[in-house]
């Protein structure tokens, strides 16, 4: 598989904190990359040095194929386009002013890009308005306009849908889904918001304390959260010799709870605990959502 | 660093702070040489001739509070509002960015000085020539130039300290104000005369009070190093050019250089290693 960025073992630390510990990451080119993490995981910190914004304390990355400390590191940079944190706009300017310097920056030849841009992130009729008396929503819309002056192959974004009303939110979805199928645009895009970025992501990576915990394929995420059977019964170790019996792949939640896995005859099932002396109280049918599936591998509280 | 020199110049011609202080700056320049001319006109009924020299360079201790001023204003947009990520990200380096911004923020406090100087110009209407050659004259304006490269050095390093705006702005016209205070106690240590003494009136005699050592005199080697101390500080520069007290200008306008060598290598090297948030 082609990479657009690896990184090998990066750390960075803040005196005495730790905010990267050994991590290692692989976005796959054409992915749409789901950084998926605490506050204070480490998803900022590990996109602020993607971008050049901070030095790792140690590790490395390669972004096409141009390691980190190497001269191709900046022209490898210039594939890519990025929004980090809060949208760095000046405020004294119009949308299309910014873009025009954006562009200037970029050294780009002539503005013919800007009215494109500005209707693909719906700015187009802001006229005379300056940007600092736009909207947040409208602040992230121009961010991610100003990221993609330069036709970037690589767009990282960091909680790109923060503030946005719903009709934003759609708006941007379309928008990175457009640029990822249309323009074959890579993203790296981390958020807080999972259930949205589930149905944005081809790949998920689950950043928990400064490290990667896992990395994942949308296709595996399906196959390994596939829809599941909670059932509560009297006696969960009953129930667990039943499954066992039949080959059923299960997971116990509780002493009277389990995740049952795969296709079951729930007649067979409750006439099988019977003849064990046990009830089946509650049967619920249920998918493993992306929510359900980090907090089951960071093993914490509902904090997100 | 031509496409960054671009952009960055793009936002200096939007600078509405940049063009108001400019032209305020040539209204100023002009009515105080209208005012000095008042002023030589009344010292030269008095018998005392007053030349240009007198008054062209006298403001030049208060520039640094204008190139403190904009250059906060403008650079710190790059560090609050975080647009210099923008740069970084597709690819400038450290480097570049913070050399364009020192070369733009330069320019600007020429822009500032050549204002400065319009407006003084007045005074050639008003009051008469220089006193000065026109050697003298050109090596005045190279070394106001110096000194204008020093600021912009210095509070272009200041502008790293902080990513609040307001707080940049504060801790430039504090560095400022500091430095000013600071070359204006070595000018007046320098200022002391090497003996005390001679006529005063007391109960209706005038009295003589033989010369004896001033204790605040520096002499030796501390007075040569305090000289060129004031000479390096671009406060001390224009404190001397503010009085046409310039020993040497090319001495003054070589200090200029170190000094911006010494800041720009400096902030260079914080720059390089600064976490930008």
């Amino acid at each position: 598989m082609d990479y657009v960025l690896q990184t090998n073992g990066l750390c960075k630390d803040y005196r005495n904190f730790k905010a990267l510990k050994d991590l290692t990451m692989h976005v796959p080119k054409g992915s749409i990359y789901g950084l998926v993490g605490k506050n204070g995981a480490g998803k900022t910190t590990l996109i602020r040095i993607i971008c050049g914004l901070q030095h790792p304390t140690a590790g490395s990355f390669t972004l096409y194929h141009a390691s980190y400390g190497e001269k191709e590191l900046s022209l490898a940079r210039r594939r890519m386009g990025a929004v980090v944190e809060t949208p760095a706009l000046y405020g004294n300017m119009t949308a299309e002013e910014n873009l025009r310097l954006q562009n200037r920056v970029l050294g780009l030849p002539d503005d013919s890009n800007v009215p494109k841009l500005l209707h693909l992130v719906g700015l187009e009729n802001t006229g005379r308005k300056k940007v600092g008396h736009f909207s947040l929503g409208m602040r992230q819309r121009l961010g991610i306009a100003a990221a993609l002056c330069g036709s970037p192959d690589f767009l990282v974004l960091d909680e790109p849908i923060n503030g946005l009303d719903p009709q934003g939110i759609i708006e941007v979805r379309e928008l990175l889904l457009k640029l990822n199928r249309e323009y074959q645009v890579t993203i790296l895009i981390s958020s807080h918001i999972l259930d949205e970025l589930s149905r944005l992501a081809t790949f998920y990576g689950f950043i928990d304390s400064g490290r990667m915990i896992r990395e994942i394929s949308a296709a595996e995420f399906e196959r390994s959260g596939r829809k599941c059977m909670h059932a509560t019964v009297s006696d969960v170790k009953i129930l667990a010799r039943v499954l066992d019996a039949k080959g059923v792949e299960y997971k116990v939640i509780s002493d009277t709870s389990a995740d049952i896995f795969g296709k079951l005859n729930i007649t067979q099932l409750v006439l099988a605990l019977e003849q064990e002396h046990c009830e089946l109280l509650e049967v619920q049918e249920k998918d493993q959502s992306l929510e359900s599936y980090f907090l089951a591998l960071v093993g914490g509280d509902r904090n997100e | 660093m031509n496409k960054l020199f671009s952009a960055s110049l793009v936002r200096w011609r939007k600078n509405w702070f940049f063009w108001l202080t400019l032209f305020g700056l040539l209204f100023v320049s002009v009515l105080s040489s209208w005012n000095y001319s008042l002023s030589a006109a009344g010292m030269a009924q008095a018998g005392l001739v007053r030349t240009l020299d007198n008054y062209f360079f006298s403001m030049a201790p208060y520039m640094g509070a204008l190139f403190a001023a904009f250059i906060s204003l403008f650079l710190s947009a790059e560090f609050a509002d975080g647009t210099v990520r923008n740069k970084l990200i597709v690819g400038h380096t450290r480097s570049h960015i913070y050399l364009t911004d020192y070369l733009v923020c330069f320019g600007a406090c020429l822009a500032y000085e050549g204002m400065w100087f319009l407006g003084s110009a007045a005074g050639l209407l008003w009051i008469g020539p220089f006193s000065m050659t026109g050697r003298e004259v050109v090596l005045y304006l190279l070394a106001a130039v110096g000194f204008a490269a020093s600021f912009a050095s210095l509070f272009v390093l200041v502008n790293l300290f902080s990513g609040n705006k307001a707080m940049t702005v504060i801790l430039s016209l504090a560095v400022w104000v500091g430095l000013a205070l600071l070359a204006g106690a070595v000018y007046d240590r320098l200022a002391e005369p090497e003996w005390t003494g001679g006529m005063y009136y007391y109960q209706g005699t005038l009295q003589e009070v033989a010369p004896t050592p001033n204790p605040l005199y520096l002499s030796g080697t501390v007075r040569t190093l305090c000289s060129w101390f004031l000479e390096f500080l671009p406060t001390g520069q224009a404190q001397l050019m503010r009085n046409a007290e310039i020993d040497s200008p090319v001495r003054l306008i070589l200090l200029s250089i170190l000094f911006t060598a010494i800041v720009l290598w400096a902030g260079l090297q914080l720059f390089q290693h600064k976490d930008i948030k």
